[in-house]
């Protein structure tokens, strides 16, 4: 009963979330000044012209009814279709979102893969040089900016070694060698930042496991510091990490606006770019929108993932 | 118990071994392959350029990056201009014009068909002509262009009239491009995403967000281009296409968006450098409708107080021409005009004196592109030397649009007017400029309606007139600053069109 209370109370938030970022998404979009329709005809065009195409485009309506066209469009699925070019925005931004997906799912897998080996190190040597090592790489990973390591790595592997391709996308579909070599650089740049901020975690969370009386016990029993580790600290350890990726993914994805614009990766934030200083605001919005809707979702997710990792929640919820 | 768990561990260790080194060779794999590796068509060319086409359909937008890759390559029109801004003939092989100059004949080249194999005839032509008069959303400048167009009709087949409502050299210019692009009639339904022209390539794919892939046509009318396929691939980011460059994925860089950057493509056994000019000037609007800048006095000050060598050095390494007023060197009255009102910061404050302008403090507006930003910092600095005081605000380019070029709220602005020919503006009281001249209306009238051969010198004397009027500030002409690899050959040194004309490109 309890947990269905939980999940309940947690669904709730996440619906109210979802409206009050509906409503502040949209007046902030309106609150652009610029308008779409000037910036179709292109300089020389009349007010009376300008006017004439805003009212075609249904933007000389208030902006209540603009709102609740839009809301609910979306609630049947429709997210509305680009001033610039007249195509739905579902189809715009289908590939789009590909792009960015492939982008930061790798980007947080990869940055998991090197925190959690790196961070334990730091834990458990970090009394000694290795330990020490690994924080000072972690600081110095957390002072570099994405955009820098990532012209960096394009200076050394695509202009000086010519191993991989400087920038640009080829779709999974066309040839997937290619699509991974296209993705390399920019999952490598985006991960390294993450990978640092995350390493910090990690320590401090197996630091904390390291003085627990679980671990004691394994070590007394003969399990050697890493395996006992492993086997023990990791699933106590990821309760906390679980919640720091939910937040680092709202980073993550920022973050992949600027590995984005430096690898011209044909992305949502791209797109987003584009669109408003086009002032396409429909894709603005909608775009906008599907990201809060995804951060939420996962931060949903993350509070429901805690029963799961921890079999203790289970156990008390489900007397 | 704890042997067995520990067999288990390592068991389970061997497995996450097992894993790394699949994931490690997965990488090297990709690392291995060639990033070049797609299938390639032995002639094809990729060129690095700046904006991505809003659209492909050249009449619904006045954006430069259209005609930049559909103009000359997938769409014709009945003139074309060649790079050194002199007209020739394409769709049409000849034409007449009436003893009044209003009326033109073009007789069609009986051989031109569009890519759908339908012949270009006189009724395509008639129907994009009159298209741009009665179609609702047509970009403003293309309906400014054909206004002088009274009717267009079909003779016979392969001749058309325009009747004009006067005479206009002007207008032969215009329809040699966007203007003049004739439509497949079949196609044009669809033109925002699906070119209907005459051109040697067509539009084979566009990859939204990352690049425009033409392809060579195969049924082309005349001349075949030298190329088999061409990729645009855009890049928001300057040096995101120099890097593109120099790892070799690109063959040209249509134009070098940081001029800064031309060092790096030195080595001439890998890279051509070529320098010429655009159409583009970069123009410091005055607004001529303020109070404080109605005096021409005032406005000469201002320009003579720049120093635009200096300013170009600063703002865009030296590259550039400096122009003087609104014309450029392919334009055929173009004179070197840089000696009026040139850079005298004495000559400015005894000028401010006369015309009794002390305190002066005026609103610097300016769109956040590269050269506008650097610019304005610059202007700033060199009016403050000659006592006037300059506030700089940098504004996004819609916001620029809406407040400064439509609401015409600002005294000084700057931005590059990338259209060919468009001294035109400065007859227009309601343009952003609020330049109102009569002298100059007439002089502009004049040389647009003479006969052909005293357009250039009437044109000139024009020319001459918003020099001497400061009307405005021209900062400078934007270059052409084309890099491709050394085996890339035909690019011409200037660029006297919006086109990226691929015809007499070729691979060596």
């Amino acid at each position: 009963m309890r947990i269905l209370a939980f999940v309940a109370r947690r669904l709730a938030i996440f619906a109210v979330s979802l409206l009050g970022a509906s409503v502040l998404v949209f007046a902030v979009c309106a609150a652009l000044p610029g308008e779409v329709a000037a910036i179709i005809l292109g300089q020389g065009a009349t007010q009376a012209q300008i006017d004439a195409l805003s009212a075609q485009l249904g933007l000389d309506r208030p902006a209540v009814v603009r709102y609740a066209e839009w809301v609910g469009g979306m609630l049947r699925g429709d997210f509305g279709t680009s001033y610039f070019t007249g195509q739905s925005v579902v189809q715009l931004m289908s590939p789009r979102i590909a792009v960015t997906l492939w982008l930061v799912l790798f980007a947080l897998l990869l940055s998991v893969l090197i925190a959690v080996p790196v961070g334990m190190l730091a834990a458990m040597k970090r009394r000694s040089w290795p330990g020490f090592v690994a924080s000072a790489a972690a600081q110095l990973g957390m002072a570099i900016p994405a955009f820098w390591a990532a012209i960096a790595l394009v200076l050394v592997f695509a202009v000086g070694l010519r191993w991989l391709p400087a920038n640009g996308y080829v779709p999974f579909t066309t040839s997937v060698s290619s699509w991974a070599a296209h993705l390399v650089l920019p999952v490598v740049s985006l991960a390294i930042v993450q990978a640092a901020v995350l390493v910090r975690y990690v320590r401090s969370a197996f630091i904390e496991v390291l003085s627990e009386d679980y671990y004691r016990t394994a070590r007394a029993v003969g399990w050697r510091p890493f395996p006992a580790l492993l086997r023990h600290g990791l699933r106590n350890a990821a309760l906390s990490l679980v919640t720091v990726i939910g937040l680092q993914l709202a980073s993550v994805l920022v973050g992949a606006i600027v590995i984005e614009s430096v690898f011209a990766l044909p992305g949502l934030g791209s797109a987003l770019l584009d669109a408003v200083s086009q002032r396409d605001l429909m894709i603005v919005q909608s775009v906008v929108m599907f990201l809060a809707a995804t951060v939420l979702l996962i931060n949903f997710v993350v509070d429901l993932s805690y029963a799961w990792i921890d079999p203790r929640l289970r156990t008390e919820v489900e007397p | 118990m704890v042997s067995s768990t520990s067999a288990s561990v390592a068991s389970r260790r061997r497995w996450h071994w097992a894993a790394l080194i699949f994931a490690v060779s997965l990488l090297v794999g990709c690392v291995g392959q060639s990033p070049t590796a797609p299938t390639q068509a032995a002639r094809a060319l990729v060129v690095g350029a700046t904006l991505e086409p809003p659209t492909m359909n050249p009449s619904a937008s006045p954006a430069a990056s259209i005609p930049q890759v559909l103009l000359y390559n997938v769409y014709e029109t009945l003139v074309r201009m060649d790079a050194e801004g002199k007209l020739n003939p394409l769709l049409a092989q000849t034409w007449d014009v009436s003893s009044d100059r209003t009326v033109y004949t073009f007789n069609l080249n009986p051989a031109a068909k569009f890519a759908s194999g339908k012949p270009v005839t006189a009724q395509a032509v008639a129907t994009s002509f009159n298209r741009i008069k009665t179609e609702a959303a047509i970009s403003a400048p293309l309906v400014e262009q054909m206004k002088v167009v009274k009717s267009t009709e079909a003779v016979d087949e392969h001749t058309v009239k325009v009747t004009l409502n006067h005479p206009s050299n002007l207008w032969l210019y215009d329809i040699s491009s966007t203007a003049g692009i004739i439509y497949d009639p079949d196609g044009l339904a669809a033109l925002d995403t699906t070119p209907a022209g005459s051109g040697p390539f067509v539009l084979q794919r566009w990859n939204k967000g990352q690049s425009v892939v033409l392809a060579a046509s195969g049924s082309y009318w005349g001349t075949q281009p030298r190329l088999d396929a061409v990729t645009f691939r855009y890049f928001a980011d300057a040096n995101a296409m120099n890097a593109a460059m120099l790892s070799g994925d690109l063959d040209v860089i249509s134009n070098l968006q940081a001029p800064d950057a031309i060092d790096q493509f030195n080595d001439t056994s890998r890279y051509t450098v070529i320098q010429g000019t655009t159409t583009g000037e970069v123009v410091m609007a005055l607004n001529n409708a303020r109070d404080s800048l109605k005096s021409v006095k005032v406005r000469r000050a201002i320009s003579m107080a720049i120093d635009k060598k200096a300013l170009l050095d600063t703002v865009w390494n030296g590259k550039g021409t400096l122009i003087g007023s609104m014309a450029v060197p392919t334009d055929p009255w173009y004179e070197d005009l840089t000696s009026i009102d040139a850079y005298d910061p004495d000559g400015a404050k005894k000028l401010l004196a006369e015309a009794k302008a002390t305190n002066l403090n005026l609103k610097l507006r300016v769109p956040t592109t590269a050269y506008a930003t650097k610019s304005a910092q610059f202007v700033e600095s060199a009016l403050r030397q000659v006592g006037i005081k300059v506030t700089v605000e940098e504004l996004d380019f819609a916001t620029w649009l809406k407040d400064v070029h439509n609401g015409g709220n600002y005294d000084m602005s700057i931005v590059a007017h990338v259209e060919a020919r468009d001294l035109r503006r400065f007859t227009d009281p309601t343009y952003y400029f609020h330049y109102d001249n009569a002298e100059y209306n007439k002089q502009f009238e004049a040389a647009d309606e003479a006969p052909a051969e005293e357009l250039v010198p009437l044109m000139r004397k024009a020319v001459r007139t918003l020099a001497d009027d400061a009307a405005a500030v021209w900062l400078f002409g934007l270059p052409n600053l084309v890099i491709t690899k050394a085996t890339v050959t035909g690019v011409p040194q200037n660029s006297a069109t919006l086109s990226f004309d691929l015809a007499p490109i070729a691979i060596r």
